[in-house]
């Protein structure tokens, strides 16, 4: 995981090389890219929905939606070091929340989403206190069980409609705006505010003394305990709060496709979230959504040339993992510097 | 030709402004249908069969209906419902689909039955058999060209209670369908004086061992075994049935799913002696079904099976329906997509291969009546025999559309 | 009673298959740390080889003795050429491998798919039970033949596996490489050949577990992710590496699956994975393993 860390220009997990650096220098040049590389990604999410087709709307509406889910995986996997196959449960519970509040008990969309955010917080919290206390392949395999078991619990449920799920969840109601949320467009950029505002709250979160405590357990937990820190509560918070991103994107989800159901919350879906996050480049802040794009656009490209598209996804991701760590982010980083070298290599000739 | 076709709709979308975009004109005299179905995961064997189908309709009808060329798009919805919804977007607004169908699982139907009414674009189910895809999700835009679980089971056990069957074991999956099927059955059995003793219902895909359940269906004594699996589970579960020697003891019946053709050859035998309802046979001897076989076997080479049959009305449905839409609406596709799903509803398809079929008021096929078959080893392998006929059975009450 | 008593042989039974396959995965993640996510394809292999050779040659007992093969060979080059040397440049054995092994089940299924469906156009396959196996006997209540094999199977490879490890000097170095990797490579083992071996035997042995089920269950593209998720719970109960672990852990899987089945079949979902979770709550290291060497 350290040899990584030094290409991470994106992302401010190296936290390492600022607390040497008195000056705070790579913290602050971290920052400034961070700004810079927004602003580019905030213009062309804006812009995009405007000149592409109705269904590349959806489309990009998908990748927001799973850039959520799987920007508050990396949380855990980039940021704490712990791996979890059970994060689909917690976008499944936002998402169920919301259709059960606003489909059977008739409360507007806006207090269910807030309610499934609280929901997968607090529900997550719960897991996280249980889970935590492992790591590794037993942190794998103990989110992979709760998460089975909520899976089980949606599956079994007869008033949602157990395995068949329910349809006809109503989107957000905008008319204070004087909007109409069932136009695509209109809720792309209903998601995007939402996808803005939750990344805002995430980055906060990550340059916090509590993200660095975070890195800190990830890349060192014994020392982190020597200067006074029990890894095992920020963990579990940690947790709750990567979760909450996949259940902020449950609640959007099914406003997206106005239905949901248990498949939703199964393994292979959080398989493929971490799929998502290892291609994107696990240390980077803007990696899962980069890896999020690259997923839903290759997969929608791909299952019109061959219904096996996991066999490319599948070596993609075993060669991503073995031959390139930064994955999508990484590479675009040193590509980024080579250039940025280059340049002043030559301005430095002259 | 994908490749081009993702392409040209890129570019087409490039320069578009958001105003202009959603109305993006059809082409000249060509309809486009979407055939939406599950080409990979445990349906893609019946997702073929339903392919095949909508080409033999679709040659049929010189590749026109009412003057339109007809142009298919096919996308694989996974038997996920979300990759679903999202072929279905694409079909919808990239596509331009007039009216899509051929979808096999219940649980992507429901999720396609949403999508059609928020999106008012006709879809049309060609098996998915959920109560609620016509009950409480029905809506003027969806129509379905299979059976109900309930039309199918309640009619399966009111035949067997008045066989004189008086006891049954119910086994089938822990989900929604198995529960459909169940609660179907349940209806018929019991209302024709038939008591089912016990339901045993295994977890989904996660059970490797029947033997407990065999073992406990034995305990009770009942006279059959009444069941629903479909696919790996009804191997295993065929299969496991006969190792036990139940086969004489306690029989198992069920409806196609559990002796598909498709699954035949896994079975090693297992399913001979397999009595079952089913709602096509080639064991039929009407001209609709005669001129259905010999039409599918001049273009493949081979005999139909149930699923084909599925797949052709689900495709006659469609195109005829559409060929009605335009014609009442002089020669021009109507703006107004609920009338393809008006028009298809009033279709009386009196030479479906399946017998007479017609629809409802919430846009359900109804047919005239099904077959118990009984599979017989002969010299040419395995095949159905038609042992007797049987009322078709009613819809669960719940579409207020 | 007898409800009970049978219940017990499928419980047995079952564990039986799942030990099969649960077996190798523990005795690699305890040599080398691995935790091979890949299992589940290596099953499949076996499985689908298994029903290739038996089109092939019409019996059983050949499908038996070959298919395991190719699993075995693709363990041995996979561990030997791909991870191994990843790891000696600096991937971490523990999660790198586990996310590594991930990718390359999806691949296989993949690829499996892509030769058995899309190309042959085949969805459900079967291998045929040989003469003697096919039938049932008389046991009280007809009982299964086959499912006699499984479980003499299981009892057979336990048995062979415990003499290796207990009584070979391959079992000693073993042995040792788990309890100290580096004490054996100083002392001038080929360590790497061992390891890839190890990897290799395990390998064979899902493809057995893959061949043995092939005919029980149906071979189909789901397989390998279904059995995977039990095949870990037994080697977190067992305790990851603990071979003793790993036969009672079967043990407890198999019945806890066949037992709730029978008697609560509402719970018959959740049980595997409340046993899993209440496992790592109260105690990761599994009934068998040792607390983790950090922290």
């Amino acid at each position: 995981m350290q040899e990584t860390t030094e290409e991470n220009w994106a992302a401010s997990v190296d936290t390492d090389s600022s607390r040497h650096d008195p000056l705070d220098r790579t913290a602050l040049r971290d920052q400034r890219n961070f700004l810079v590389i927004s602003a580019i990604g905030l213009v062309v999410l804006v812009v995009a929905p405007l000149v592409v087709s109705d269904f590349y709307v959806s489309l990009l509406t998908e990748i927001l939606i799973f850039g959520l889910l799987v920007s508050g995986v990396n949380l855990l996997l980039g940021y704490t070091g712990l791996v979890s196959l059970g994060h689909a449960a917690f976008m499944g519970i936002g998402a169920y929340t919301t259709a059960i509040g606003t489909s059977l008990l008739d409360f507007p969309v806006w207090a269910m989403m807030i309610c499934s955010v609280l929901a997968s917080f607090l529900i997550a919290y719960g897991v996280g206190i249980l889970s935590v206390r492992t790591k590794g392949v037993q942190f794998l395999l103990i989110t992979l069980a709760f998460g089975e078991m909520f899976h089980a619990i949606a599956e079994k449920s007869r008033v949602t409609g157990g395995d068949d799920g329910m349809t006809n969840i109503p989107r957000i109601d905008l008319e204070f705006l004087g909007l109409d949320a069932d136009h695509d467009r209109v809720f792309y950029f209903f998601v995007l505010a939402c996808f803005v505002i939750a990344m805002a709250v995430l980055r906060r979160v990550v340059v916090s003394p509590f993200g660095r405590v975070l890195v800190g357990i990830r890349e060192n937990e014994k020392r982190m305990l020597a200067v006074g820190y029990t890894a095992f509560p920020y963990k579990a918070l940690a947790f709750a709060i990567s979760a909450t991103l996949g259940g902020l994107a449950g609640s959007l989800w099914v406003q997206h496709g106005f239905f949901v159901n248990p498949h939703l919350m199964t393994w292979q879906m959080s398989g493929e979230a971490l799929l998502m996050v290892i291609i994107g480049g696990s240390q980077a802040f803007f990696g899962p959504l980069l890896g999020a794009a690259f997923y839903v656009l290759t997969k929608d490209f791909l299952s019109d040339l061959t219904e096996a598209y996991l066999l490319f996804f599948g070596l993609l991701f075993v060669l991503v993992v073995a031959f390139f760590h930064g994955g999508l982010a990484g590479f675009a980083a040193t590509l980024a510097r080579r250039m940025r070298r280059g340049s002043a290599k030559q301005e430095g000739d002259q | 030709m994908t490749l081009t076709r993702k392409i040209s709709s890129l570019l087409a979308g490039i320069g578009m402004l958001a105003a202009a975009s959603g109305s993006a004109v059809a082409q000249d005299k060509t309809v486009k249908v979407g055939l939406l179905t599950d080409y990979s995961g445990v349906f893609a064997q019946l997702a073929k069969d339903i392919e095949d189908a909508w080409m033999l309709a679709l040659e049929q009808r010189g590749g026109k209906v009412a003057g339109y060329t007809v142009e298919i798009i096919k996308e694989d919805s996974e038997n996920n419902p979300q990759a679903g919804v999202q072929k279905a977007n694409k079909l919808i607004k990239s596509d331009n689909v007039a009216i899509f169908g051929g979808t096999i699982s219940s649980g992507v139907g429901i999720a396609l039955a949403g999508v059609a009414d928020k999106e008012k674009t006709p879809f049309v189910a060609g098996f998915a058999i959920a109560d609620a895809l016509t009950g409480k999700f029905c809506s003027p835009y969806v129509a379905r060209t299979s059976f109900s679980a309930n039309a199918l089971q309640a009619a399966t056990g009111a035949y067997w209670a008045k066989k004189g069957v008086k006891t049954a074991v119910f086994m089938g999956p822990d989900y929604a369908a198995g529960q459909a099927m169940l609660a179907g059955f349940k209806n018929g059995f019991e209302a024709a004086g038939g008591k089912v003793v016990e339901e045993i219902l295994t977890p989904f895909t996660k059970t490797k061992d029947w033997g407990p359940s065999l073992l406990k269906a034995q305990q009770t004594g009942a006279e059959i075994i009444y069941t629903f699996y479909a696919g790996a589970e009804a191997v295993q579960f065929v299969k496991q049935h006969a190792a036990f020697g139940m086969k004489d003891s306690m029989p198992l019946r069920g409806a196609m799913w559990i002796y598909d053709e498709s699954l035949w050859d896994a079975m090693g035998g297992a399913q001979i002696g397999g009595i079952h309802v089913t709602n096509y046979t080639n064991a039929l001897e009407t001209p609709a079904a005669k001129a259905f076989q010999d039409a599918f076997k001049a273009k493949y080479g081979r005999l139909p099976v149930a699923s084909n049959a599925m797949g052709y009305t689900n495709a006659v449905a469609i195109f005829d329906g559409l060929a009605k839409a335009i014609e009442d609406n002089g020669g021009n596709l109507p703006e107004d997509k609920a009338k393809i799903i008006s028009a298809l509803a009033s279709l009386k398809l009196d030479n479906d291969p399946r017998g007479p079929v017609s629809f409802n008021s919430s846009n359900n096929a109804i047919q005239q009546e099904l077959y118990m078959v009984q599979i017989v080893d002969g010299p040419n392998g395995p095949h159905q025999e038609l042992i007797d006929t049987l009322p078709y059975g009613e819809d669960l009450p719940g579409c207020k559309m | 009673m007898t409800f009970f008593l049978f219940n017990l042989l499928n419980g047995l039974q079952l564990s039986m298959l799942i030990f099969l396959m649960a077996i190798g995965l523990t005795v690699i993640f305890g040599l080398m740390d691995i935790l091979n996510l890949a299992h589940g394809a290596f099953y499949m292999i076996g499985a689908y080889f298994g029903y290739v050779v038996f089109q092939a040659t019409g019996s059983f007992w050949i499908s038996l003795a070959i298919a395991p093969l190719l699993p075995l060979v693709l363990g041995f080059l996979l561990q030997y050429f791909v991870l191994q040397p990843l790891i000696d440049r600096g991937r971490s054995a523990h999660l790198d491998m586990a996310l590594l092994t991930f990718g390359l089940l999806f691949f296989v299924i993949g690829l499996i798919d892509f030769i058995f469906f899309e190309t042959l156009g085949l969805t459900f396959m079967s291998i045929d039970k040989p003469a003697g196996l096919d039938s049932y006997i008389n046991i009280g209540t007809f009982y299964p033949s086959y499912r006699l094999f499984i479980i003499a199977v299981g009892f057979a490879v336990a048995l062979l596996v415990w003499v290796v490890l207990e009584r070979t000097v391959i079992g000693a170095v073993v042995r040792a490489g788990v309890d100290d990797r580096e004490m054996v490579r100083a002392m001038g083992v080929n360590v790497y050949f061992v390891f890839a071996a190890v990897f290799a035997l395990g390998c064979g042995l899902a493809g057995l577990a893959g061949v043995v089920a092939g005919a029980e269950l149906s071979i189909d593209i789901n397989m390998g992710v279904q059995i995977l998720i039990p095949t870990l719970v037994v080697v977190v109960l067992g305790g990851l590496g603990s071979v003793k672990g790993c036969f009672y852990g079967a043990m407890i899987v198999g019945m806890t699956e066949t037992l709730s089945q029978a008697y609560v079949p509402a719970l018959a979902l959740f049980a595997t994975y409340m046993l899993l979770a209440a496992m790592l709550v109260f105690r990761p290291q599994g009934f068998f393993g040792r607390a983790p060497k950090t922290v």
